[in-house]
């Protein structure tokens, strides 16, 4: 009986210990970052208090006390990377910025995921110029922690207004990262353009730009009014084997019509039908619209153009089948963002035969920076603007006037 | 004394010796100096592949493509750096310096010193370090292992 009360006595005090032991576990987990002293008072070497303290230290200008935590920390979880970090923290703060560097490092390898120390790495790549390793860290917090690209792909745009760090920018981008798309619209609509122009010029010289985010780039930058960047830039692409570029860009449509830069652009516009196609009667192509008695306010085609300020003469080969409509159809050339054409040719309807269509223009000295050439139907919106019947048009060009000073 | 009363007592003391007219045309001219690339000039009407050393007159465009850069040499001396891909036009000022391109097809009057470079590094890495700190109090991270 003694021997079995003995025993029990034995369960007894064992099932006490293991209650508080549980206890006292969940008090310190209770605890640990709230109150991290109340945390360590039931378990003095609870690894969250101790950080939770380390950093509280930290934040208080305490840092002995900090770096001592910190090291009771690692005597605890010798992986746990923060304390590393915390470390660290101590002593960047006490000038000791190579000692600080290389505990960051390790933090950075021991605690992946840790966004303060990848703050702190990407400040110093930052500020060292490291502007790839810079670039390496934002990469990776944007894939650890998604919600914080919404706020560092525009500061990263920012960022690359810096030549160098635009161009160690093209590169990361030529690697295609998930971010990319995002952060090439955040690019395009920076308040500062060098950000764009540097990043995509460098990853346009790479072969990185595809042609869809270079058609968005020219585009983008004719939004913004910088049509003669726009132009250059288009121009680039062009194989202009005779070494000349007229200011109408492929008048007499023996080229693809790409819609891209400065090239002829169609558009959707019911009623008419656009198509570049071998005119049967005069040599090479011509552009022929054909009109099915819908409204048409004009032909579905049109091209930007950058005209200098001054006089120039337009001219265009233009015939007709069974063209009807109430004022006739008319080529204009109208400033971008306008309404009112600041030139227009004779209204054409009818049925005739090949002849050219002349025209004058004067392009103002400012408020004018580029230019559209359309061709219109000056008719009132409504049934007065029907159309229809077939017109061809080919050899469009544009010549300094000769009666320019 | 302002710079254009300056050239006006000037042009007037040359004038007086016969010799206004040569040097008063002289000073809006210009030599295009082909640094890299190809350049392409317009005179109002097709650009046109330019040769180095051709003389510009005022109004005339430049269009300096990417990877391009030349210099416009003015008869009096001073130089006017095209760097920016974009179309430029020869004006009767020069501005020494780098110059910014037409924004369209218009005048660019003077010159626009670019040089500035923006460094603002330490001011957006704290901005940036700003950024990836505020957010949730976890930081982003696993709780350490605890040892008991």
């Amino acid at each position: 009986m003694l021997r079995s009360a003995v025993v029990v006595l034995a369960l007894l005090f064992a099932a006490s210990i293991g209650a508080w032991r549980i206890v006292t576990i969940w008090l310190a987990d209770r605890w640990a970052v709230e109150d991290p002293v109340r945390a360590l008072h039931w378990i003095d070497r609870h690894p969250t208090a101790l950080l939770a303290l380390a950093e509280t230290q930290l934040d208080e200008g305490k840092l002995e006390a900090a770096r001592i935590t910190a090291r009771k920390l690692l005597g605890v979880e010798p992986l746990e990377g923060r304390g590393f970090r915390v470390l660290a923290d101590v002593a960047r703060q006490q000038g000791r910025s190579k000692e600080a560097l290389a505990l960051y490092k390790i933090s950075e390898r021991r605690s992946p995921r840790d966004l303060k120390t990848r703050a702190r790495l990407l400040e110093h790549y930052l500020q060292a110029g490291e502007h790839a390793a810079a670039i390496a860290q934002m990469d990776v917090v944007i894939r650890i922690a998604p919600e914080r690209k919404a706020k560092l792909l525009p500061l990263m745009a920012q960022l690359a207004s810096e030549p160098e760090f635009a161009a160690k920018l093209a590169q990361a981008l030529e690697r295609r990262p998930e971010w990319r798309s995002e952060f090439l619209s955040h690019l395009l609509s920076a308040r500062d353009p060098r950000a764009a122009d540097s990043t995509l010029s460098s990853l346009r010289r790479a072969g990185g730009l595809t042609d869809a985010e270079f058609d968005e780039w020219i585009a983008r930058l004719m939004q913004q009014g910088r049509w003669s960047e726009a132009y250059v830039r288009w121009v680039g692409t062009l194989d202009l084997r005779e070494g000349k570029l007229p200011l109408v860009y492929n008048g007499g449509f023996e080229k693809p019509v790409t819609g891209k830069g400065f090239d002829w652009r169609t558009t959707k516009v019911a009623g008419v039908s656009i198509e570049f196609v071998p005119d049967g009667i005069a040599p090479g192509n011509s552009a022929h619209a054909s009109f099915r008695w819908r409204q048409v306010p004009k032909v579905n085609v049109e091209q930007p153009l950058l005209l200098a300020p001054g006089r120039y003469r337009f001219s265009s080969r233009v015939r007709a089948s069974a063209l009807q409509s109430d004022r006739g159809l008319q080529w204009a050339i109208v400033c971008e963002g306008q309404t009112v054409p600041l030139a227009a040719s004779e209204r054409l309807s009818g049925t005739f035969g090949w002849r050219n269509v002349p025209m004058d223009v004067t392009i103002p000295a400012t408020g004018c920076d580029g230019q559209w050439l359309r061709m219109l139907n000056p008719a009132p919106t409504g049934f007065a603007q029907q159309v229809s019947g077939n017109l061809w048009f080919d050899d469009v060009g544009i010549k300094p006037s000769p009666h320019s000073p | 004394m302002s710079r254009m009363s300056l050239r006006i007592a000037i042009a007037a003391l040359v004038a007086s010796t016969g010799f206004g007219n040569v040097l008063a045309d002289d000073d809006m001219d210009a030599t295009l100096q082909i640094d890299q690339g190809s350049i392409m000039t317009s005179a109002g009407g097709d650009f046109v592949t330019a040769a180095d050393r051709k003389r510009l007159d005022e109004g005339q465009r430049v269009m300096v493509t990417e990877g391009s850069k030349a210099t416009l040499v003015y008869d009096n001396g001073c130089r006017e750096e095209l760097v920016d891909p974009g179309v430029y036009v020869v004006d009767e000022d020069c501005v020494a310096g780098i110059l910014a391109p037409a924004s369209g097809a218009a005048v660019a009057g003077t010159g626009t010193f670019f040089g500035i470079k923006a460094v603002p590094f330490l001011i957006t890495s704290a901005a940036v370090v700003a950024i990836m700190l505020n957010g949730d109090d976890n930081n982003g991270a696993a709780a350490p292992a605890v040892s008991r």
